[in-house]
């Protein structure tokens, strides 16, 4: 549980709060590449952090974000044009460039300076990955680009998505660290393979020996390790055999996470970012290490069968929403899957979009030992929060290497120490002293 | 660490020794992944007394044999202190809450 004031401290995130300060901490993903496809193409409108702002690519294909509202009489400048390295104001034909700075005032005096001083709040920007970048916060504390894995690879190895989603950040971001709901929410009745286990990871015969009941995984032991990029929640279960089957989901601070994925498997990231304090935008990225991504899982990226939704490719709105009951299927339920609902980010929604509302109420929860990554989760970020507030900056901001991580799902003889089979997935450039023993 | 480092106790009764000894523990909690242990723990706690107050079955369990409808809120409220307390690394402040939790679960009854 958390105090009211707590969650308050970590739920909202407007320009004035202690959350939203540590947010602007942090390189964050704004919006996908793909949506201004082309130089001098249509502006968007989008808000983050409770901040109205719009998108451009200019003539250079350099893309610019700033405030949404004119320096002039805040008309909106999405209505704007976006031409010669600027976007004009369509009301007087204020211009200003991606850095906000004014370029021209065709209505004031020929040789007038006024434009030189006038200026609208922009931002910086970093496109890579996929996805455009931006940082809030001080430019003077501005941190060096978190070194993501599918960021430094080859166009062909990652597949990006957003969605919209009309809740709090804190309950996506809860439901991604959370390892415990995959064999409820996401249980496949018809095949009871499906506790998440990649197949390669499955021994041949093991359908044959009677071991895999539905569930059998569903039991797991939770603990954390502290790293430099946050933490490594790491679950555990009674594997057939033996052994332990782990489950190990990494917690990038602020608000990203790495679905638990085999090393030779294709990996996922998620990071979400508040739209402001009851909507956020959710960015899913999956990529593969070592070559591009096969048919087969871009088909899963592409289908909204899996982590990534299925949206309206305007307005980034999941088909299946709360207006539409999710297109629940109660027949598909009885029959086939857990839920009824489409897809895995499908049966995410629901759950996450109405936990009381779009802020849960924190202080009447009831909390078991499977969500120790959810209360470690919060320490970590209200410690940071009250830090920042002291005048502490977050470190991990200051890391980039150490935002190269992978998650880790894996099979291993119980006397393993679960910290080194982290290191062992990790790529080679990752940086060993930063996952701390655990004790 | 070892795998097995994480078959911690689980908290499963509300009653004094069980108090006792997640105080104890938090005094010795030194790192994150023991103070999230610990704050784990309390919240099981929370969760017993709470749904023994706003969920009572018809034949009291636990606690609730002993203690009265205000004596648990009061319990509740103590616990839901240690927590925050734990939040913000006092962990002496917790823990003597935590003892009166103990306290309290202990008083002989009438």
């Amino acid at each position: 549980m958390l105090s009211i004031e707590d969650n308050d401290l970590l739920t909202r995130t407007g320009p004035t709060t202690d959350m939203g300060a540590l947010f602007r901490r942090f390189w964050l993903p704004a919006l996908l590449s793909s949506q201004l496809r082309e130089p001098d193409g249509v502006p968007i409108e989008l808000t983050l952090l409770s901040e109205r702002l719009v998108a451009f690519r200019d003539t250079s294909g350099a893309v610019g974000i700033m405030d949404v509202r004119c320096a002039h009489r805040h008309a909106n400048l999405k209505w704007g044009r976006n031409e010669a390295c600027g976007l004009r104001c369509v009301y007087h034909g204020w211009k200003f460039d991606r850095t906000g700075q004014c370029t021209d005032q065709p209505a004031e005096p020929e040789n007038s300076r006024f434009k030189d001083s006038v200026r609208v709040k922009a931002y910086l920007v970093h496109e890579v990955g996929g996805i455009v970048w931006i940082y809030m916060g001080p430019v003077e504390l501005v941190p060096e680009f978190p070194q993501l894995e599918w960021t430094l690879l080859p166009e062909d190895h990652f597949l990006a998505t957003k969605r919209m989603q009309f809740c709090n950040y804190l309950q996506n971001l809860e439901g991604e660290i959370d390892t415990a709901h995959v064999n409820f929410l996401h249980r496949n009745l018809l095949d009871p393979e499906d506790d998440a286990i990649p197949v390669e990871l499955l021994p041949p015969d093991l359908h044959d020996d009677g071991l895999m009941a539905p569930g059998f995984l569903a039991r797991k032991r939770f603990d954390l390790a502290e790293t430099d990029f946050g933490f490594v929640a790491m679950a555990k279960s009674e594997f057939p055999g033996g052994d332990y089957y782990w489950r190990m989901t990494p917690f990038l601070v602020p608000s990203f996470t790495l679905i638990p994925s085999a090393y030779e498997a294709a990996n996922t990231w998620t990071g979400v970012v508040p739209v402001d304090d009851h909507n956020c935008v959710g960015f899913t990225v999956t990529w593969h290490h070592e070559r591009p991504l096969n048919e087969h899982e871009r088909l899963t990226v592409t289908s909204g069968a899996g982590v990534h939704a299925l949206v309206d490719p305007e307005t980034f709105i999941p088909i299946a929403n709360k207006d539409n009951d999710y297109l629940i299927d109660r027949e598909l339920q009885r029959t086939d899957s857990f839920t009824g609902i489409f897809g895995v980010r499908g049966e995410d929604l629901p759950m996450q979009e109405d936990q009381d509302g779009t802020i849960t109420q924190r202080h009447e929860e009831h909390l078991g030992v499977t969500d120790r990554a959810i209360i470690g989760m919060r320490r970590l970020l209200l410690g940071l929060v009250k830090d920042l507030a002291r005048g502490i900056e977050p470190p991990h901001a200051k890391r980039p290497l150490a935002y190269r991580a992978r998650s880790v799902v894996a099979i291993a003889p119980k006397e393993e120490d679960p910290v080194e089979l982290f290191v062992k997935g990790q790529p080679s450039t990752f940086v060993r002293a930063s996952v701390q023993p655990a004790r | 660490m070892t795998p097995d480092d994480i078959d911690e106790p689980v908290i499963e009764r509300l009653d004094a020794d069980t108090v006792s000894g997640l105080r104890d523990r938090l005094l010795l909690a030194t790192g994150f992944r023991e103070l999230v242990a610990r704050e784990s723990e309390m919240d099981a706690l929370f969760t017993l007394v709470d749904i023994a107050i706003s969920a009572p079955p018809a034949v009291p369990l636990g606690a609730a044999i002993v203690c009265s409808k205000e004596e648990l809120i009061d319990i509740r409220s103590l616990i839901f202190s240690a927590h925050d307390l734990t939040h913000d690394n006092d962990l002496k402040g917790a823990a003597e809450l935590l003892d009166q939790v103990a306290t309290r679960l202990r008083r002989p009854r009438h």
